[in-house]
């Protein structure tokens, strides 16, 4: 065993395996340059528009995807027994029954094979339209649309189709905003994003649950791709059931505290994550999306700050990652003042503090911890019991627990209102996850304050932060985009303009054709 | 191999640099040399962090003429296999000095200013582990760590600057150029061991900052930061105490606020001020820790970085324990010796690895 960790430790000869993403660019943008050059990634030319049925089946083909893309149908018939022709529709999106009594039944029996006659006569569609721009075209089978292609014809049809079953769905429940979208997961994921390749496959292991891999082509990064799809093929346990263990078989690191995957039950969230070129994978059975690579800085930012104006976005992030920073450091803080360095309190307040805990037999540091404990398992409890009960758990933990703790002089009640102040500031940090881990670190920088006031917690905290520094999600640095620095600002603290977004997201390689604005 | 450089961008690059250089400016000053003679640290220092950096635009070039890979590989080819490490051994003795400098300093501070009375073998075993930590994981989680503490530094110095504001007094700046321009350029050349050897680590490790091109860009802008920071620091400082005060005073950047704010609540910051800036200099320590181990392993072709980063943190060890528990009046004689002329032993290499030309197989290169 020792020999295994002096190998790790010091190991000769072996390189970091570890997979990097962002090394494969070069370098980073210097301190005063702050937008990459016009055009530095090339664009991708348009194919010609195909002249017969096969040709245009060929082309489709090879644009959608379909060896990975199942979703896409591509009909061959003719029309009238004479002419060749190609229905294309996306599977889920279209309406079967629209197209099979209205389009490829009458056209298979047409007696005539004239493009306009076939409009006029045979078609019974309400909307038609011609169209020659495959992009357009794309777009259009995307959004349920059937586009119709005819040997020798100068462009497709574009008949109206639309229609995909629309469930019933529910509101999310951990990621709740004031504006903005309501609804979580519920459904598989359709949406009328252009390039969107959803690739589905069952999960390594005996259990045959389906993944589906989403992301957006020429934008993500094919490298970043092949990863995620290769750490998937990796995890052969046999026990891929939820997209909790999913995350756990494909991450980084699993003892690194902070989560490396963001895992969202917000279709908004996922989606704006997509357009910027990054990895989701959905799990069936599971109602929440994983998506990779993720920095801090995403976990940190809720979906609403982009619905908010900006101003307002800017002023919600800044107290959020205000009440992060006290959840983490202010036991910590107040300890090693109240232990260590005391001239740092003024009378008042030194006082104060030695009024409170006249009666409390325990050392302030033990009493810090214990009512740290106290809060996560009043948390924990509420979260566990049904409905109702669990939010008179948290009024009857936090109001009648705490006042009856420091009357029976348990507990003082300054350390009872830092720990609050504490308990609240985690609650602003909107990913559970790394509300979890902001515990774990304030925990931390509790005991270093403890034993020896700021200078344990500055080793402490510079130990979390060479923790971050060098952590990696999917190659991708995790205090990107600050540190290292990226052209793409975001996201960031202060949040940017909405057409400040019109970049790609660069700290995952993505292609700079990526010009929707992403929501974050 | 496993050299632990990753890669690292100019913000990152430049940050660390102007950290170390900082660090070392204006916590490893020896006030009883610095004010000596005069007021003349707001001048002298930022001089020398210039004068630093054209002596480091000058080994970039000519590293650029040599088309070496690193510092290591210029100087093989500039001075010859055995030339190459007597200068590496000067320059892996100089950045163990800007390593140990700034922690003698900062320890003397805990021990007797924050934790009154602690014992430093107390206080080196919260604060060293990290530095080791530090220089272990390499220079990616160096710079980023860098990036981000950088900032918290600036902010606390232009706090610091700002709440001193109101007692600065231009009368206390005389004798502007100290009592003779002698000293004055002395201090210039002597504070080059302290600007010199963070822009010297930026060639030891130009392969993880992407090239001799990056590296010249990420010594620049450090080389201005810094001596805009340091100049500004001293500048402050001098408008605050006499001369005479600051050369018995240890780390006189520490009681920037005594005077001013003896009755405000603001003096009680300076514990604060002071964790941020030790782990400031935690990492300029790690750095320069770091920088030595590569180049050493570069000298001897290891492969691997982590021993020798090992054996270095021991060094630096050793010196910490020795120089704050010493008490010889050798050890304190080296010191004077070292802050005066270790420059020399510093200027000497780098001088000679710009400007004498590469062998034959540099210009085969």
């Amino acid at each position: 065993m020792l020999n295994g960790v002096l190998n790790k430790v010091f190991r000769f000869d072996r390189g970091d395996e570890r997979y990097e993403l962002l090394e494969t660019e070069p370098g980073e943008p210097d301190p005063l340059r702050t937008r990459a050059k016009e055009g530095e990634a090339p664009l991708r030319k348009e194919a010609p528009f195909p002249k017969s049925a096969d040709e245009a089946y060929e082309l489709l083909k090879t644009a959608f995807r379909t060896d990975i893309n199942r979703d896409l149908v591509l009909r061959r018939f003719t029309v009238g027994g004479r002419r060749k022709a190609l229905a294309v529709y996306m599977n889920g999106m279209a309406s079967d029954e629209k197209i099979n009594e209205f389009i490829l039944k009458p056209l298979m029996t047409s007696e005539t094979t004239e493009t306009e006659r076939l409009v006029l006569e045979v078609i019974r569609i309400g909307e038609i339209s011609p169209s020659r721009d495959l992009k357009e075209i794309k777009d259009g089978v995307m959004d349920g649309l059937t586009a119709l292609f005819l040997d020798g014809g100068e462009s497709c049809l574009m008949l109206e189709t639309h229609g995909y079953e629309k469930r019933s769905i529910g509101p999310a429940q951990n990621e709740q905003v004031v504006r903005g979208p309501k609804e979580s997961f519920t459904e598989s994921f359709k949406t009328n994003v252009e390039d969107l390749v959803v690739e589905t496959r069952a999960a390594c292991g005996g259990n045959n649950v389906k993944l589906a891999i989403v992301y957006r082509e020429g934008v993500a990064d094919p490298s970043l791709v092949n990863e995620v799809k290769r750490r998937l093929a990796r995890a052969d346990i046999g026990a891929v059931a939820s997209s909790g263990v999913t995350e756990q078989l494909i991450e980084d690191s699993g003892l690194f505290p902070l989560p490396q995957i963001l895992s969202t039950e917000r279709p908004d969230r996922a989606a704006s994550h997509v357009l910027g070129g990054r990895v989701c994978v959905m799990v069936d059975g599971s109602p929440s999306a994983l998506v990779m690579p993720i920095t801090l800085f995403s976990l940190m930012n809720s979906p609403e700050d982009v619905y908010m104006r900006r101003p307002l976005g800017t002023v919600l992030r800044t107290v959020r990652y205000t009440g992060a920073l006290i959840s983490v450091f202010l036991p910590g803080y107040f300890l090693a003042l109240a232990l260590y360095h005391q001239g740092m309190l003024t009378t008042e307040v030194l006082s104060t503090v030695m009024a409170s805990r006249r009666m409390v037999f325990e050392p302030i540091g033990a009493e810090m911890l214990l009512l740290l404990l106290i809060f996560q398992m009043i948390r924990e409890a509420g979260l566990r019991v049904p409905g109702g009960i669990g939010q008179a758990i948290g009024i009857i933990g936090g109001l009648i627990m705490g006042q009856a703790a420091v009357a029976a002089h348990l507990a003082s009640s300054v350390v009872l209102i830092i720990v609050a102040a504490s308990g609240l500031g985690n609650f602003c940090i909107p990913d559970y996850s790394t509300q979890i881990a902001a515990a774990y670190f304030r925990i931390a920088m509790v005991v270093a304050a403890w034993l020896a006031g700021l200078a344990g917690m500055l080793s402490a905290s510079l130990f979390a932060l060479m923790l971050l520094a060098g952590m990696k999600s999917f190659g991708v640095p995790y205090l990107s985009p600050f540190a290292p620095r990226t052209y793409s600002r975001s996201p960031l603290i202060l949040r940017g303009g909405i057409n400040c977004k019109n970049t790609a997201d660069d700290a995952v390689n993505a292609r700079r054709e990526a010009k929707e604005t992403s929501a974050e | 191999m496993r050299m632990n450089e990753g890669r690292i961008g100019v913000t990152g690059a430049a940050a660390l640099t102007s950290a170390a250089m900082i660090t070392n400016g204006l916590f490893a000053l020896d006030p009883e040399f610095a004010y000596a003679e005069g007021n003349s640290a707001y001048i002298a220092l930022p001089l020398s962090a210039i004068v630093s950096l054209f002596a480091a635009l000058a080994l970039f070039a000519s590293m650029k003429r040599s088309n070496s890979a690193d510092l290591y590989g210029h100087l093989e080819t500039s001075l010859g296999r055995y030339g190459a490490l007597a200068a590496s051994i000067c320059i892996m003795a100089a950045f163990m000095y800007c390593a140990a400098e700034p922690m003698i300093a900062f320890l003397r501070v805990l021990h007797r200013l924050v934790y009154d009375g602690v014992s430093y073998a107390s206080i080196l075993f919260f604060v060293f582990p990290m530095v080791v930590y530090a220089a272990w994981k390499g220079l990616e989680t160096l710079s980023r760590s860098a990036i981000v503490l950088f900032a918290v530094m600036l902010a606390s110095f232009a706090a610091a600057i700002l709440a001193a504001a109101p007692d600065l007094e231009a009368y206390r700046l005389y004798p502007i150029m100290g009592d003779g321009s002698g000293h004055f350029a002395f201090l210039t050349a002597a504070q080059t061991l302290a600007f010199l050897p963070p822009l010297a680590a930026a060639a030891v490790n130009m392969k993880g900052m992407n090239g001799v091109r990056s590296a010249q860009k990420a010594a620049l802008y450090a080389s201005v930061v810094s001596a805009a920071v340091v100049g500004a620091a001293e500048l402050a400082l001098s408008a605050i105490y006499p001369y005479k005060v600051l050369s018995g005073l240890l780390m006189p950047l520490y009681r920037i606020n005594f005077l001013s704010l003896s009755q405000s609540y603001l003096i009680r910051l300076d514990k604060l001020y002071i964790t941020v800036w030790l782990g400031v200099c935690m990492l300029s320590s790690a750095y320069m820790v770091f920088s030595a181990s590569h180049l050493f392993a570069r000298c001897f072709g290891q492969k691997d970085v982590t021993p020798a980063a090992a054996s270095f943190s021991l060094i630096l060890l050793g010196i910490l324990l020795i120089s704050v528990k010493g008490g010889r009046a050798f050890l304190s004689e080296t010191h004077r010796a070292l802050v005066r002329f270790g420059w020399i032993g510093m200027i000497v290499p780098v001088a000679a690895a710009s400007l004498l030309r590469p062998g034959k197989a540099g210009r085969k290169a």
